[in-house]
């Protein structure tokens, strides 16, 4: 585990970095903290990282701003923050959790639990997609998205103008982070369900999904069936 | 207000308005202009119709004690209608008995004893039907004239239906009374509006020219229904001299106050110097038409260029105003009668003089309830200072771990948040507070910081007046933002200092932070913190204040200058 701690508050960030510390214990490989935005940005960009732990009041500049970009990142981003008011926005942009301040060990345990377990974020409230293009960071509506495809580390956003995005987010973390109207019906893919229309038999235990644009998406064989009786 | 309308309204005759009446009113009413002639001495002969008076001449030599006779020739084209009474009104210097065709029609006071003052400058007398036949009449006076001796004795003097002459001025004097009555309660409105409700001084302005125009018009037209002896004649004419000359000079004065114009140091004292010496010139001459014409010309002229300042530097209600004049123009050319045209350039002036002190009223209530707004808006952020989440929650967060760790640091920690939010909790309603009270409640904030920010903060103060005031949280405030900003120098600590400077005309304090700025290209914007001091510094200082943050080689400066003046 590769981990970045980005915090103001001296204390706070011994106490976020301790409690790291206790929970990943053997497996953390390197843990960092710094305690401005722009370190902040400055690390994200030369290292590569499985987790940042993030405050959005820093110095009096608005955390958002590295939010947007870590969200684009592959790793996965849990804010640790005064500003509970944030906390809807946040999940929003696709944070995996939202820890408020004051918090005790079991909280951020909590959170660390979900980055180890993959399972589905909280209120599955993510709404946009943060796409790195050309050194600028564009949101992607999630209802845009009809499916994606995973290549390798990238996945490939299919939007319903029949363009396609890269995203750094690995399709398990996507699969954390989207809403329950995402279903993984295939190692490589992941689709909106409401553009699903039907199932097509193939000869040959051959399973695909027919989407409402007539685009055929395969469905694994392992996944047939729990597909076919959640959404069919 | 024009200066023609001005000049024919302070014409010196009331008989000119009752004749100027008859010109736009009757047909077949004598109205030649009349040679007037004077003969020294006393003779009943000199009343009649046949006597000769061609050596008479226009204007004669009277001393104080003299009696003479005046006589005056004309021509009736037809015969006068009986069904109306012929009457005639003079408007004389000196007691006289009047003669129509050499009888008798009656008297105005005795004639060489005249200290009683008895006789009325304006007399109405009637004409017997029997002398009122087409053909030439005379009009004689047999007359002394104690008082202003060198003056033309008969005036003036008109012939027409007895009864409406002595009833138009009545009718005219009513409805110029509702007037006056209109300005007297302006006048005392705004007097008290003035008293109780923040003492502007336009709105003062304002009720001093409603009450000269109410004493203007009251003394113009009393003449209508005062009798007043000859020798007082002047005695009205000055006071309305210088009721126009106060008018004149706080008119345009008034618009200079509302259009704030730049030179009005200089405007307003030189309009002053030339008005007074157009009053003392003509005054010495005795030409009061003259005078009246030259004051409100300049009045006039000085309103135009001020409110056309407005006009130019967009200033809200110029337009109206200037629209305003231009239309007392037009309203005096289109008027046909004299004194109703100064009566509506009055209330036109009056207007455009109420329609600007509503728009400047109008603002300073807007401005006012905005101050409400932000006294109680201020109030709020102080208030949030306390609450406001990020503080808090920090806050706890770093006393959790501090009780976790160190219980007995937690409660020191503890005890130094209790003693902030203490300080915060006297100071929040405050518009001022005692510095030595700001200093308190800085070192208090410091004293968590470092709970929190585990970096070690040095507090220093220079030159400090104990005695001295400023708004809640104002160094706080800035003291907040060196926290924030700047990092630890080299020894791991930040300092910060407060010194103070009385000056004869400010005082300034200076507040630095001794750090390593985080972002030095960071300018210095308008961030809450700063817009939190100036709304203060507004609050309890008007516009006598100043405040420059900056950075230096050694972190940062901020200074705030209080002007004493």
């Amino acid at each position: 585990m590769k981990i970045l701690i980005v915090e103001d508050e001296a204390r706070i960030a011994q106490r976020v970095e301790r409690m790291t510390k206790d929970f990943f214990g053997n497996t953390l490989e390197s843990l960092k903290k710094v305690d401005s935005l722009k370190e902040g940005l400055d690390y994200i960009s030369k290292t590569k990282l499985d987790l940042v732990l993030l405050d959005l009041n820093l110095n009096g500049d608005n955390g958002f701003e590295v939010l947007k970009t870590a969200v684009a990142e592959p790793f996965d981003t849990i804010i640790v923050s005064a500003q509970k008011e944030h906390a809807l926005g946040a999940f929003e942009y696709g944070v995996l959790d939202f820890v408020p301040k004051p918090f005790n060990r079991e909280r951020l345990n909590q959170s660390f639990e979900r980055v180890i377990s993959k399972e589905k974020t909280i209120g599955s409230g993510v709404r946009f997609l943060a796409i790195k293009k050309r050194g600028t960071i564009n949101l992607v509506k999630v209802e845009d998205v009809i499916y994606i495809k995973g290549s390798g580390i990238y996945t490939e956003l299919m939007l319903n103008n029949g363009e396609s995005e890269l995203h750094d987010k690995s399709l398990e973390k996507l699969e954390q982070l989207l809403p329950e109207n995402f279903a993984r019906i295939h190692k490589s893919y992941l689709v909106k369900m409401d553009e699903a229309t039907r199932i097509i038999i193939n000869p040959g235990s051959k399973y695909e999904l027919e989407l409402k644009n007539g685009e055929l998406i395969p469905i694994g064989r392992t996944k047939y069936k729990a597909i076919k009786e959640k959404w069919f | 207000m024009t200066n023609t309308a001005y000049l024919r309204c302070f014409r010196l005759m009331a008989t000119l308005f009752i004749v100027s009446l008859f010109c736009a009113c009757s047909e077949g009413a004598y109205h030649e202009p009349p040679l007037i002639k004077y003969k020294l001495g006393d003779n009943p002969e000199w009343s009649k119709v046949d006597f000769d008076d061609s050596d008479w001449t226009p204007y004669i030599d009277k001393s104080e004690n003299d009696i003479f006779w005046v006589r005056t020739h004309i021509d009736f084209k037809e015969d006068w209608n009986h069904s109306e009474n012929l009457g005639v009104f003079f408007a004389v210097f000196g007691a006289y008995e009047a003669y129509w065709d050499g009888v008798l029609l009656g008297a105005n006071g005795e004639i060489r004893s005249e200290e009683n003052k008895t006789g009325e400058y304006h007399r109405f007398f009637l004409v017997p039907d029997s002398l009122s036949r087409k053909g030439p009449h005379i009009i004689s006076l047999r007359a002394s004239q104690k008082y202003y001796s060198s003056q033309q004795t008969l005036q003036n003097f008109t012939i027409y239906n007895y009864f409406d002459l002595v009833r138009r001025p009545l009718e005219i004097t009513l409805y110029i009374n509702i007037l006056a009555g209109a300005f007297l309660i302006t006048a005392i409105y705004f007097y008290i509006l003035y008293f109780n409700d923040g003492k502007s001084f336009p709105v003062l302005l304002f009720s001093i020219s409603s009450f000269l125009f109410f004493l203007l018009i009251s003394a113009e037209y009393m003449k209508f229904y005062v009798p007043f002896h000859y020798s007082n004649f002047y005695v009205r004419l000055e006071a309305i001299s210088i009721l126009t000359l106060l008018i004149s000079f706080l008119i345009p004065f008034y618009f200079s106050v509302q259009f704030s114009l730049i030179w009005r140091k200089y405007f307003v004292p030189m309009h002053l110097m030339l008005l007074l010496a157009i009053y003392f010139i003509n005054h010495d001459y005795g030409t009061y038409d003259e005078m009246t014409i030259y004051l409100t010309m300049s009045m006039w002229i000085s309103s135009v260029l001020i409110v056309g300042y407005g006009v130019v530097k967009k200033i809200k209600g110029a337009v109206g105003v200037f629209i305003g004049l231009l239309v007392n123009v037009f309203a005096h050319y289109w008027m046909v009668n004299y004194d109703y045209s100064l009566v509506v350039s009055f209330i036109i002036l009056l207007l455009c003089m109420f329609y600007i002190l509503g728009i400047r009223i109008r603002e300073q209530r807007r401005a006012y309830e905005y101050s409400l707004v932000q006294t109680t808006r201020l109030k709020h952020e102080l208030l949030k200072k306390k609450i406001q989440p990020h503080f808090l929650m920090n806050t706890l967060t770093s006393l959790i771990d501090w009780v976790e760790e160190s219980p007995k640091k937690g409660v020191q920690f503890i005890e130094a948040l209790a003693g902030e939010f203490d300080l915060l909790n006297q100071i929040e309603d405050k518009q001022l507070i005692p510095i030595t009270q700001e200093i308190q409640l800085c070192k208090s904030h410091l004293k968590i910081m470092e709970y929190r920010k585990e970096i070690h903060y040095i507090w220093e103060d220079a030159g400090i007046d104990e005695n001295e005031k400023i708004p809640p949280a104002l160094i706080h405030t800035l003291l907040e933002n060196g926290i924030t900003h700047c990092l630890p120098l080299d020894d791991s600590a930040i300092r910060f200092k407060l010194t103070y400077e009385r000056l004869p005309t400010t005082k300034i304090y200076t507040f630095f932070t001794y750090g390593k700025l985080r972002d030095p290209s960071k300018k210095n914007g308008e961030g809450t913190g700063s817009r939190y001091i100036k709304a203060r510094l507004t609050e309890s200082y008007v516009s006598e204040w100043d405040f420059e943050s900056l950075a230096i080689k050694e972190g940062w400066k901020n200074v705030i200058t209080i002007y004493t003046k």
